[in-house]
């Protein structure tokens, strides 16, 4: 075997394989996105499974506010209801973090309910869901920014386009998400 | 937490009277070491001057008759004994000395900076904790040991720590065996505020990963410790690399103000910090090249400077209870 033939046989080679691993990359980074994805939805959902719990809590010390509680049961029926995209879901899902963080807020005015055993625990889960779910967005966003990323990136950018994969969009995360919910500081005020 | 001038006037108070009872305790202790020291020193001396002279030929074995023979053999014999014999005995006095000053100095200091620690000179963590972190997972653990054991309750948060090295014996291919040391210095395990199940890494940044994001396909996301997590923190990300079982977790254990609390620890601690969360514990390793909390018997007085450096590492690692923000318990464990 000549030089030549070599030289060619490892232009080749390579003409082949670096596709294949970009390639794989990106399936990769695409897949993790998906996954994540997946992993905030059953958050969402075990979110969704704490409201009947907290509103059979409230309800009976909270006589003012009524209608928060029938506002925040039905968001939570039309997320369940499974009939939503998945940017009403985000919505929905902002609106519903309002409003139990609202709820919370309002715990201050009624001592007894603040007290009750049931409530303290069920507060507990609430924080540890709302972090879990902000990890979530943490993780979908970074997520999505690795993937974006690398789609963008010469050579990857031109299998990218051939594959037809698109940026896709990040979560929005408002300031006052950003910092950890601190309800001892809010009561406090 | 104490100031470092409360800890002085401690020290004022504690341990600048010439006469309390264990410091003239550790200053007979003392002489007798030297005593032995000087003892064992003379000896060795004799030892030697003998063995000079019969290699020189001052005293020439082969002319010497059967008797002298035996009498020069047996006084070597004896010197030699005599000898180890005194620097043992040594050894025992410095160990006697170093637990009066480990009852005595090292109780009362972590005494003064928190009433609810408990003091074990001897004990230390079990190597099942070490190897749960497994902070090392390419070294095997041959010689695992400790001593300095502290354990206590700071308001919710259980802490305990002690003085540990791990140690790896290899073999080479003709047969030596040589020991290499893996960690040595403080290990760590505070009772984290939040539940988890996986495991995840917070590990000293090596730098490397600069170079690899440059191949998209370059950088290690797979290691023994899981995947690579990135996070948003720029400082945190230029000192540590995280790596986790669970990229959701890992968000959720290192929440942005935990993150921004750690570049703070790393900072004061001016150490490589290697941190491990799991079973809702985190566990911490600092590698100290010192020997801690131990005594220096060459010193007469009890010294500032060697307790304030103690004073300056346990405050270290009890504050990390209030820079990890550990007591508050806004979630389901209690």
């Amino acid at each position: 075997m000549d030089l030549t033939t070599i030289l060619i046989l490892v232009a080749i080679l390579l003409l082949v394989i670096l596709p294949l691993m970009l390639y794989n990359s990106l399936v990769r980074r695409r897949n993790q996105v998906d996954n994540v994805f997946a992993s905030l939805d059953a958050l969402l959902k075990k979110r969704y499974d704490l409201i009947p719990n907290l509103i059979a809590t409230v309800q009976t010390y909270m006589q003012h506010e009524k209608e928060t509680l029938t506002r925040i049961t039905e968001l939570r029926n039309k997320a369940i209801s499974g009939t939503i995209s998945s940017n009403e879901s985000v919505e929905l899902n902002n609106e519903i973090s309002g409003i139990l963080k609202t709820i919370q807020v309002s715990v201050e005015n009624y001592p007894d309910l603040k007290a009750s055993t049931n409530f303290v625990q069920l507060q507990g889960s609430l924080n540890e869901v709302e972090e879990q779910i902000s990890a979530g967005r943490r993780a979908y966003n970074a997520a999505v920014t690795d993937f974006n990323t690398a789609i963008q990136i010469f050579p990857a950018s031109i299998l990218a386009g051939m594959m037809k994969f698109t940026p896709k969009t990040l979560f929005f995360i408002s300031e006052a998400e950003r910092q950890n919910v601190n309800v001892k500081n809010l009561f406090n005020n | 937490m104490k100031t470092i001038e409360e800890f002085k006037s401690f020290f004022q108070y504690q341990f600048s009277d010439a006469n309390a009872p264990f410091v003239i305790e550790l200053n007979a202790l003392r002489t007798k070491y030297y005593k032995k020291l000087f003892i064992a020193l003379g000896f060795l001396l004799l030892g030697i001057v003998l063995v000079a002279f019969v290699s020189i030929g001052t005293i020439n074995y082969d002319r010497l008759e059967e008797a002298e023979r035996v009498i020069l053999i047996a006084s070597f014999v004896i010197i030699v004994t005599v000898m180890i014999f005194f620097f043992f005995s040594m050894g025992k006095e410095y160990n006697k000395y170093r637990a009066i000053f480990k009852e005595n100095v090292i109780r009362k200091i972590i005494n003064f900076i928190s009433p609810d620690l408990n003091y074990e000179p001897n004990n230390y963590i079990p190597i099942t904790d070490f190897k749960t972190a497994n902070f090392f997972p390419k070294n095997h653990i041959s010689n695992y040991s400790g001593d300095d054991n502290v354990s206590g309750k700071l308001d919710k948060t259980n802490i305990r720590f002690s003085e540990i090295k791990a140690e790896e014996e290899k073999e080479d291919s003709e047969g030596h065996t040589s020991t290499t040391t893996i960690f040595k210095g403080l290990f760590i395990i505070v009772d984290f505020n939040k539940h988890f199940n996986g495991k995840t890494y917070v590990l000293p940044d090596k730098n490397d990963k600069t170079f690899k994001k440059f191949f998209i396909f370059g950088e290690k996301r797979n290691t023994a410790f899981g995947e690579l997590v990135k996070l948003e923190s720029i400082d945190f990300e230029q000192v540590f690399a995280v790596y986790s079982t669970d990229q959701i977790e890992a968000r959720y254990i290192l929440s942005t103000s935990l993150m921004e609390r750690l570049v703070n620890f790393r900072r004061k601690a001016d150490n490589n910090i290697f941190i491990c969360f799991a079973n809702s514990q985190i566990y911490i390793a600092i590698p100290i090249f010192q020997d801690l909390f131990e005594p220096r018997i060459s010193k007469k007085e009890i010294s500032y400077e060697l307790l304030s450096g103690y004073f300056d590492i346990l405050r270290l690692v009890i504050s990390i209870v209030d820079e990890l923000n550990l007591n508050t318990r806004l979630w389901t464990k209690e």
